[in-house]
């Protein structure tokens, strides 16, 4: 039968609305950006604004895809991990539309929906993940019915490293883009904290050393080494669970993915040991609806739905207690 | 220095390491090779400090009385280590086939090497039953590439997660008699110490992204 899914995400800045039909084709891609005019996100004031776009931002996806709200057979939400305002303004959004419409309603875990839609999009059955986002990193594959955490960072993100030191140096939110930009005048590499520990990674060294450098260094100089450190750190820790894990593909997904310099990093990697690189186009690196729609579609397909009893939040809900059913029987299962 | 390769041994995610010839003396060569997607001054320096640390590990180690292969040859720039090959069976090799009653000394003395590394705060890093190789009487402990010195309760803990769940996932039938042999040994050796990291141990076991989930 064919099904039409709205998927709802909002997890940290974007409010986004996807619709994506049982092929797995995206209809619609809406998507509304909290900026914080200082500082990082708010997470009050972000939802606040999802609030007050949530309607106009419905219509406009609708208007998108030709489709009516009728067509719809499933809404899909991000259940977490989160900021718990956002994620409860779009569980909210959700939860009317399903029980207005009478269809089923299924949280789904955020960063499950960024491998799904890499993996659909990005053409790769059964990789090694590189999750990199302002709130995650971590290093995934999937064995036995769940998306297992190979590595992972021991304190912050490196989204959220990018984006601090940004913040300190004046560049303002998010600070990826900014911190590329000038990495690309940067002349000269500093020596700064490497540290890898096994399969996990730590920023916390490399943010305070990069933030006490702003008024001795170019500025151009410190993004460029910052950027080589750092992605240096997730490319190796990478290619060791692949060597572990003995799987020959590499997936790229979050918002940090749209970085050129780590995505070329991560080609080249692949490329020396005879493994493929797959992503997705930038656009769908970045918080969307359409992964959390495509997600839901995979769910149903398996028959989940979450009643709406269970369908509170997940602030911290981890990806590594996400039963992903739809891939049993696969490789890895 | 001439070196005329025999065999390749390995191949791991950053190193290899190979079986040559030395002077006449079977030696094992662990390389590190440069990785193209690091900027050549990062690759060099990641390569260097590295090679040099191992090394060090390696030396400490056995200078503490624990059984490593001896090191015989450093050059950082290259990112090689020559070392004494050690000619054995890994416990890997053996923790699943060879009987248990001719296993408990060879994990007693695990154990105790262990202890002697964490009481000089030495963490391995990686103890699994493959890293360790059984020559005549003794254990030898080889790849100190994640070793850290000074280590703290965490990372000696760590390093007993490691090899218990080294033990679990390739010997799951003797993982519990064989974990307890090691515990006896590590204890005997390391005495009250032990408590707070064998505490540890339950601690990082406990914790959520270590639980393993069955599906």
């Amino acid at each position: 039968m064919q099904q039409l899914c709205l998927g709802i995400e909002s997890t940290a800045h974007t409010l986004g609305l996807g619709l994506v039909d049982s092929a797995g084709k995206a209809l619609a891609d809406v998507r509304r950006t909290y900026r914080p005019t200082t500082g990082g996100i708010h997470p009050r004031e972000a939802a606040r604004m999802m609030a007050s776009h949530a309607g106009e931002a419905l219509r406009a996806s609708f208007s998108e895809s030709g489709a009516s709200p009728n067509d719809l057979s499933l809404v899909s939400f991000s259940q977490g991990p989160g900021l718990g305002p956002c994620l409860r303004t779009g569980a909210t959004l959700a939860r009317s539309i399903s029980s207005y419409l009478g269809v089923p309603l299924i949280g789904v875990n955020h960063c499950v929906a960024h491998i799904e839609v890499g993996r659909k999009y990005g053409d790769s059955f059964d990789p090694v993940v590189l999750y990199v986002s302002g709130g995650s990193t971590q290093v995934i594959s999937y064995a036995g019915g769940f998306y297992r955490i190979f590595g992972e960072t021991e304190d912050i993100a490196v989204g959220n490293l990018l984006d601090s030191f940004a913040r300190e140096a004046g560049l303002g939110f998010p600070g990826g883009p900014e911190v590329e930009r000038l990495s690309s005048s940067g002349k000269e590499v500093v020596d700064l904290p490497y540290t890898v520990k096994g399969m996990n990674v730590s920023f916390s060294g490399l943010l305070t050393r990069t933030k006490g450098m702003i008024t001795t260094h170019r500025l151009e100089d410190i993004c460029l080494s910052l950027q080589e450190t750092a992605f240096s750190m997730l490319v190796e820790v990478s290619e060791r669970a692949m060597a572990f894990l003995r799987k020959d593909d590499l997936l790229l997904v979050g918002g940090v993915g749209v970085n050129g310099r780590l995505r070329e990093m991560c080609r080249t990697m692949c490329e020396e040991r005879g493994a493929s690189f797959c992503t997705v186009e930038p656009k769908l690196c970045l918080d969307n609806g359409v992964m959390i729609a495509l997600t839901g579609i995979l769910a149903r397909s398996v028959g989940d739905e979450t009643p709406v009893a269970r369908s509170g939040v997940r602030p911290k809900w981890r990806v590594d207690r996400t039963r992903v059913a739809w891939r049993a029987g696969g490789a890895g299962s | 220095m001439r070196l005329e390769l025999i065999r390749d041994l390995y191949l791991g995610a950053e190193a290899e390491i190979s079986l040559c010839d030395w002077l006449g003396y079977k030696v094992v060569v662990k390389r590190r090779r440069p990785k193209g997607y690091r900027m050549r001054e990062l690759d060099r320096k990641i390569i260097a400090t590295r090679t040099t640390h191992e090394a060090l590990m390696l030396s400490r180690a056995r200078g503490k009385g624990v059984l490593t292969p001896f090191v015989l040859h450093v050059n950082p720039v290259e990112g090689i280590i020559v070392m004494q090959y050690i000619e054995g069976p890994t416990v890997s090799e053996l923790a699943s086939k060879s009987p248990l009653a001719e296993l408990r000394p060879v994990f007693e003395g695990i154990g105790r090497s262990l202890a002697i590394l964490h009481r000089n705060r030495i963490a391995h890093g990686d103890p699994t039953t493959s890293n360790m190789i059984l020559r005549g009487e003794g254990v030898f402990i080889v790849d100190f590439g994640l070793a850290s010195q000074p280590s703290e309760v965490e990372q000696m803990g760590e390093d007993l997660y490691v090899l218990e769940m080294a033990l679990k996932s390739a010997h799951h039938a003797r993982s519990r008699e064989l974990f307890r042999h090691f515990v006896s040994g590590y204890r005997g050796e390391l005495g009250d110490a032990s408590s707070a990291i064998l505490k540890r141990l339950v601690e990082i076991s406990r914790r959520g992204r270590y639980v393993e989930r069955v599906s």
